[in-house]
């Protein structure tokens, strides 16, 4: 499969007050054409940051990025002037946002919301965005599509906001889709809606997915490979039934502890990762997450390890994987 | 929103019923009366006696409140018991007009330079423009009306000699009975008073919108607004300006409360026979029925502005509904 | 949107107005048509019959002037910072109304701007009968009664119902003076001449004033023998008669145009007037011009030559001085805080114009310590009144010793009667009165009326008693309120317990007479008697001098009443300090002898109309 979206060493720091915040260092991955990725972290673990950089959607001041390659159709979105990347942003890659609720414009109806990128990027009059508006509000199954048009955010749910938003996102047929934890405000079987909705709608339209969240729960049936990431970097990445079955990182064997299962005992107590994340302004010079590891040495608090390739398909940085897996085979698995 | 405009207006009825009397009451409180003094001596005992007699203020205060309603309900605002040719409804005639104009176009004035320059110094936020447009608002508001008015007069005025020093280009009888005629030397005499009531309102206008806008600016829905592909006019004017106007909006309640408090000083700077200028002389000569009159209707204005807020309140944010 | 169109909507439809408006106002202006006219007035008087037959022929040409460059007229142009209260001569009893009267209005007599003597006006002369209780006034019968139309410009002289022109008579004078009589105009000054004029007294003061007798009103004692003679009658001989005479309150008004009009009469195209300027225009509260009367007898004409006044109002004398600095304005008063550097600058284009007010603190002498003459004397001449003229009136006054100024019939010279101040007098009378360096001296209150000046003016007193008599300033409670609420509190009704011990108030003359000031103020029987004192000598002697016929014996009688109350044995009910002088800016093309008592004379004023218009540059 080629490659539709390539990011090479990414690096975005926030110029503050209180010093430089390394949000994204260097993180390097690809997107294939319509393949569906998880991109998984804590709150600030550089996801979000991440993921907004790629379309340079950081706000400048005090953001910026320093460094790095974005490639889409043989070219550096992070090179071509502001014009094309604005032709690029919501008609090739479109986004979804977090939180639907402050996502929208409040005083702006959902019509004209939905429009703006129809009447921009397709050249569509009036009449014809309407009719497409209308169209995509009954794809993302909004009831009523035509008249709701001219009502206003605060008129919906949460849940029909964000299909509000997924049904901007998909109005110009984009090939990538960059969805920024959608579901995280939503309550859970509303998530478990959306989820469905995303996977339908790729169905129908077969666009490539950049889905960011902090629950590996969410990603097991949606993804195919997962990126997980820690202080700004990508500490591991796999195909998601490989990262599951035997994940490499002891990050991503904290986070795996951390998902709550069906399957699980009751006696079986969720286990959370010890300590805090580190500060990114003042980054330990060895691995970030050294400080909570239960498997670290000597070398992890002196030298950050490299992402390395094990595999075809896999990808870790930890000077200590192959002592993690052996481990976990000893116990009987993580949970043990 | 025809509803509750309607039920606005009933409800302020009785607000203003309760300004009129407490005026009323606060007003007769004072001591001395209109007939008390003649000048800087005292009137003689027994010709105040017969003037307080003819225009009723032997009476106890609520007969002569009873009287001033009824009056009012035929359309009569009271006589002017100092200047008897003259009667209330005379004076508010002269006058209002000439404070309703000063009052729009000072209003004016703050809109069309407050929200642009807001706009601008947002824009350009930490540049020589922001810091300019940011000194001269924070100059703006802090510099009170009776410097500003005399540092213009003396300015434009008196050393470049290119704008009058005094007076309104406009005297009755009145286009529509307020408008003013048009001319060039409306226009000429009213840039001084207008720009030295203006000011303080157009810099606070200035500072909230560029705090307001900023705030805007970093908000999800203009980020979601950027990721479409808009150009960055397109986010600030479709996106973001509206939103920023909601708490510029909000603050127009007390901003006109505060135009109608500065129409009194610069009225009186600037020798501006307006409604202001009538209510400082009618609390000295004690001219009761003057001071209620104008009461009530500074009250009528407030309640009509304050209104005017709310429609526009609710034109800016669709969440706000007020049936 | 559809709250946005509406919107534009009114915006457009404000706009539209505002255009719409514009240009109905581009009509072309009108070439002013001058109309003159010429009357030819023939008076023969029969001697053999007594009686005035008036004969008059109008004649009126018509003169059209077309674009030849019509002169300017001479324009005097001020500001008063109010807007005329009333045109109405007997309910005026203001300066800005007086003014105006002063010059639309002729008076019975004049007040000689340099003499201050009684000089004739419409009386010619004058005989008063022995007794000193009838006037007997001979009047000039050529003076018409006109009405100014605004709109045309044209002025006209008033005929009556038969047609017959109108001229000021002495009928016009009987109406105008039992006008100033009746309670129901609320006029202070009736409350002035009613005790001098038969009668007057009885109607002023009638039971019920919403129908006073017919009996009443004729039994006053005014009356017209004939249109040229005007009698009055007074009730005691009042020697000082003659100096209210030139009042406006006593002037002659139209009584067609007043029962006409109602409370209207006096507005711009209603009002009927016998002054050597008619009234053009009365923008309320705005402006008002007036311009010569053309009908006005030649002689009477003034040694002015100013032939329009514009009067605007501006409330605030910085931009009053403003416009001056502009030449806008003739004059202008001068702002305190400008008044160094004017005095500096300008020092050509200042004059000095005394209203006759003088300032002083009263004592209530019912209120311990100041029961104690001594106490009150020590007060008074405490106060340093060359150095406060100076420093804190920046040279705006004369220091007075006595009550009555300079220009009031009767006022001793200004440095010869009373103590004034004399720290060591001063000192020993605190001392006499058991204080000395002001031991023991209790808590006392002085009340001044509200602003700056009064609060330095009050100020300036502590530290002058703490200098000269050791009074601490902690002794002195000193407050302010207005100017109501301090005639309030001072008045002879407020008990003693709410009364001040001392308060700051000024005197401004009625009529240029020394019983205006010792007899309407201090004297013991009057009503508004603040200080509440005893009668004693000095009240016998107001009472004599007031109907003294000799004017020489009234100039010493009133010397010795001043000696009586401020002298070093004084009874001393008040401590008069300055007469207060105000700088006036003003244009050294403007000659302006001012008037010290009554109603400016404009058509004495005259302008240097080439270096006015130079100066604008015209």
């Amino acid at each position: 499969m080629a490659a539709l979206l390539e990011v090479k060493g990414l690096t975005t720091q926030f110029f503050t007050q209180d010093g430089v915040v390394h949000a994204v260092n260097g993180i390097s991955y690809q997107l294939n054409e319509g393949e569906t990725i998880a991109i998984v972290g804590e709150s600030g673990s550089g996801k979000s940051v991440g993921d907004m950089s790629l379309l340079r959607l950081i706000p400048e001041p005090p953001g910026k990025i320093i460094a790095g390659e974005v490639w889409f159709q043989d070219r550096d979105l992070l090179q071509i002037s502001d014009d094309e990347i604005r032709q690029i942003r919501g008609k090739h890659i479109a986004m979804i946002f977090q939180d639907p609720m402050t996502s929208l414009n409040p005083v702006l109806t959902i019509g004209h919301q939905i429009m703006e990128p129809l009447q921009l990027h397709l050249g569509m009059d009036k009449n014809q965005a309407r009719k497409r508006a209308v169209e995509l509000l009954e794809m993302v199954g909004i009831p009523g599509a035509a008249t709701r048009l001219d009502a206003y955010p605060h008129q919906f749910s949460g849940g029909m906001r964000q299909r509000v938003m997924i049904a901007m996102g998909l109005a110009c047929n984009p090939q990538v889709l960059i969805a920024d934890e959608p579901t995280t405000a939503l309550d859970v079987t509303i998530q478990a809606q959306i989820v469905e909705l995303v996977k339908s709608l790729k169905e129908q339209i077969g666009m490539a997915i950049i889905w960011i969240t902090h629950d590996l729960g969410v990603v097991a049936g949606l993804a195919e490979r997962v990126l997980v990431m820690y202080a700004g970097q990508i500490v591991e990445e796999a195909e998601v039934h490989e990262l599951y079955k035997e994940p490499h990182h002891p990050y991503t064997i904290g986070l795996l502890r951390s998902v709550p299962r069906l399957d699980m005992g009751k006696s079986k107590r969720l286990i959370p990762i010890e300590g805090l994340p580190p500060d990114l302004i003042d980054l330990p010079p060895g691995c970030p997450f050294a400080p909570r590891c239960e498997y670290r040495t000597e070398k992890c608090l002196e030298e950050n390890p490299p992402t390395e390739s094990i595999s075809p398909t896999r990808r870790v940085a930890c000077w200590n994987w192959e002592t993690v897996i052996a481990d976990i085979k000893e116990k009987g698995g993580i949970y043990a | 929103m025809t509803r509750y405009i309607i039920r606005r207006l009933i409800v302020s009825i009785p607000v203003l019923f309760a300004i009129v009397l407490f005026t009323f009451a606060v007003v007769h409180a004072l001591p001395g009366g209109p007939f008390s003094t003649v000048g800087e001596k005292a009137m003689p005992e027994h010709i105040r006696l017969i003037m307080e007699r003819r225009y009723g203020l032997d009476q106890p205060l609520y007969i002569q409140f009873w009287n001033y309603l009824k009056m009012l309900a035929s359309g009569d605002l009271g006589p002017m018991m100092r200047m008897p040719s003259q009667t209330v409804n005379d004076i508010v005639y002269q006058t209002w007009p000439v404070s309703i104009q000063l009052g729009s176009l000072a209003v004016i004035l703050a809109f069309a330079i407050g929200i642009p320059a807001g706009i601008l110094a947002a824009l350009k936020r930490n540049t020589w423009i922001d810091y300019t447009a940011t000194f001269t608002a924070v100059l703006g508001v802090s510099i009170n009306n009776i410097v500003l008015g005399p540092l213009l007069i003396l300015i434009f005025g008196v050393w470049l000699k290119v704008l009058p020093i005094a007076f309104w280009g406009a005297e009755p009888p009145w286009i529509l009975g307020f408008l003013p005629k048009p001319t060039w030397n409306f226009w000429t005499h009213a840039v001084l008073p207008v720009v030295t009531l203006g000011t303080a309102m157009s810099a606070s206008i200035a500072r909230l919108t560029r705090a307001s806008l900023l705030e805007v600016m970093m908000s999800d829905y203009i980020r979601t607004a950027r990721a479409k592909g808009l150009k960055e006019r397109a986010v600030i004017i479709r996106h973001a300006l509206k939103n920023s106007l909601i708490p510029v909006a909000t603050i127009l309640g007390p901003l006109l409360a505060g135009v109608l408090t500065g129409t009194f000083v610069v009225e009186q700077i600037f020798a501006l026979n307006g409604m202001g200028r009538q209510f400082l002389m009618s609390i000295e000569q004690r001219e009761y029925f003057l001071l209620s009159s104008l009461t009530l209707i500074y009250s009528i204005m407030l309640v009509l502005g304050n209104l005017m807020v709310d429609i526009m309140y609710a034109w800016l944010d669709p969440r706000i509904r007020f049936d | 949107m559809s709250r946005n169109k509406w919107i534009i909507l009114i915006l457009v439809l404000v706009l539209g107005v505002v255009v719409l408006s514009a240009c109905s106002q581009s009509t072309p202006e009108v070439v002013e048509k001058v109309v003159e006219k010429t009357v030819v007035v023939t008076q023969v008087v029969e001697k053999e019959v007594e009686k005035t037959v008036v004969v008059t022929e109008v004649v009126e040409k018509e003169v059209v002037v077309t674009p030849t460059p019509q002169p300017e007229p001479v324009t005097l142009r001020f500001y008063s910072t109010t807007d005329i209260p009333t045109l109405d001569p007997q309910i005026a009893e203001d300066v800005v109304s007086i003014n105006m009267i002063e010059n639309l209005f002729v008076h019975l007599t004049n007040y000689d701007l340099e003499t201050a003597e009684i000089i004739p006006e419409t009386a010619t002369s004058w005989d008063i009968s022995d007794d000193g209780l009838t006037y007997t006034f001979h009047l000039r019968t050529d003076i018409p009664w006109v009405k100014h139309n605004p709109v045309t410009g044209e002025t006209v002289q008033e005929v009556d119902a038969d047609g017959n022109p109108r001229f000021v008579t002495a009928n016009d004078f009987v109406y105008g003076i039992k006008r100033a009589c009746d309670p129901n105009l609320g006029s202070y000054y009736s409350s002035i001449i009613a005790p001098l004029i038969v009668g007057c007294e009885d109607v002023l003061n009638a039971e019920d004033p919403e129908n006073i007798p017919q009996e009443l009103i004729d039994a006053i004692g005014v009356e017209a023998p004939d249109d040229a003679t005007l009698v009055i009658k007074l009730n005691f001989p009042a020697s000082y008669f003659l100096s209210m005479t030139p009042m406006w309150t006593m002037a002659a008004v139209p009584e067609w145009a007043i029962d006409e009009y109602g409370d209207k009469w006096i507005e711009a195209g209603n009002i009927v007037t016998n002054g050597r300027f008619v009234l053009n225009e009365w923008v309320h509260g705005v402006r008002r011009t007036l311009l010569r009367n053309p009908l006005m007898p030649e002689d009477m004409y003034g040694t002015g030559n100013v032939e329009k006044i514009v009067v605007s109002v501006v409330p605030d004398v910085s931009t009053g001085y403003a416009l001056w600095l502009n030449n806008e304005v003739e004059t202008s008063g001068i702002p305190d805080a400008e008044l160094q550097a004017h005095l500096e600058k300008y020092p050509d284009e200042t004059v000095q114009v005394p209203d006759l007010a003088v300032f002083y603190f009263g004592f209530r002498e019912t209120k311990p310590p100041f029961d104690d003459p001594r106490v009150r004397r020590a007060f008074s001449a405490a106060f340093d009144r060359e150095k406060f003229v100076t420093e804190v009136r920046q040279g705006q006054g004369l220091p007075m010793k006595h009550f009555a100024p300079p220009g009031i019939f009767g006022a001793p010279p200004i440095d010869e009667v009373g103590v004034g101040f004399d720290p060591e007098f001063a000192k020993q009378q605190l001392a006499e009165a058991g204080y000395p360096n002001c031991e023991g001296f209790p808590t006392v209150t002085l009340l001044g009326y509200s602003g700056q000046a009064t609060l330095n003016w009050i100020e300036f007193a502590q530290q002058q008693w703490q200098e000269h008599l050791g009074c601490s300033p902690d002794v002195i409670q000193i407050e302010q309120q207005s100017f109501k609420e301090l005639l309030a509190a001072t008045s002879a009704k407020t008990p003693d317990e709410e009364a001040p011990h001392m308060w700051t108030l000024g005197w401004g003359p009625d009529y240029p007479d020394e019983n205006n000031w010792v007899g309407d103020v201090l004297w013991c029987e009057n009503p508004g008697n603040r200080m509440k004192r005893e009668c004693t000598e000095a009240d016998d002697l107001i009472v004599q001098a007031r109907e003294e016929t000799d004017p020489a014996k009234r100039v010493e009688m009133y010397r010795q009443i001043e000696e009586l109350f401020f002298g070093p044995e004084g009874e001393m009910p008040m401590a008069p300090l300055y007469l207060r002088i105000a700088y006036v800016a003003q244009h050294s093309w403007l000659t302006a002898p001012r008037a010290l008592f009554g109603g400016e004379q404009f058509y004495n004023w005259s302008i240097d109309q080439a270096a006015q218009m130079a100066a604008m540059g015209k």
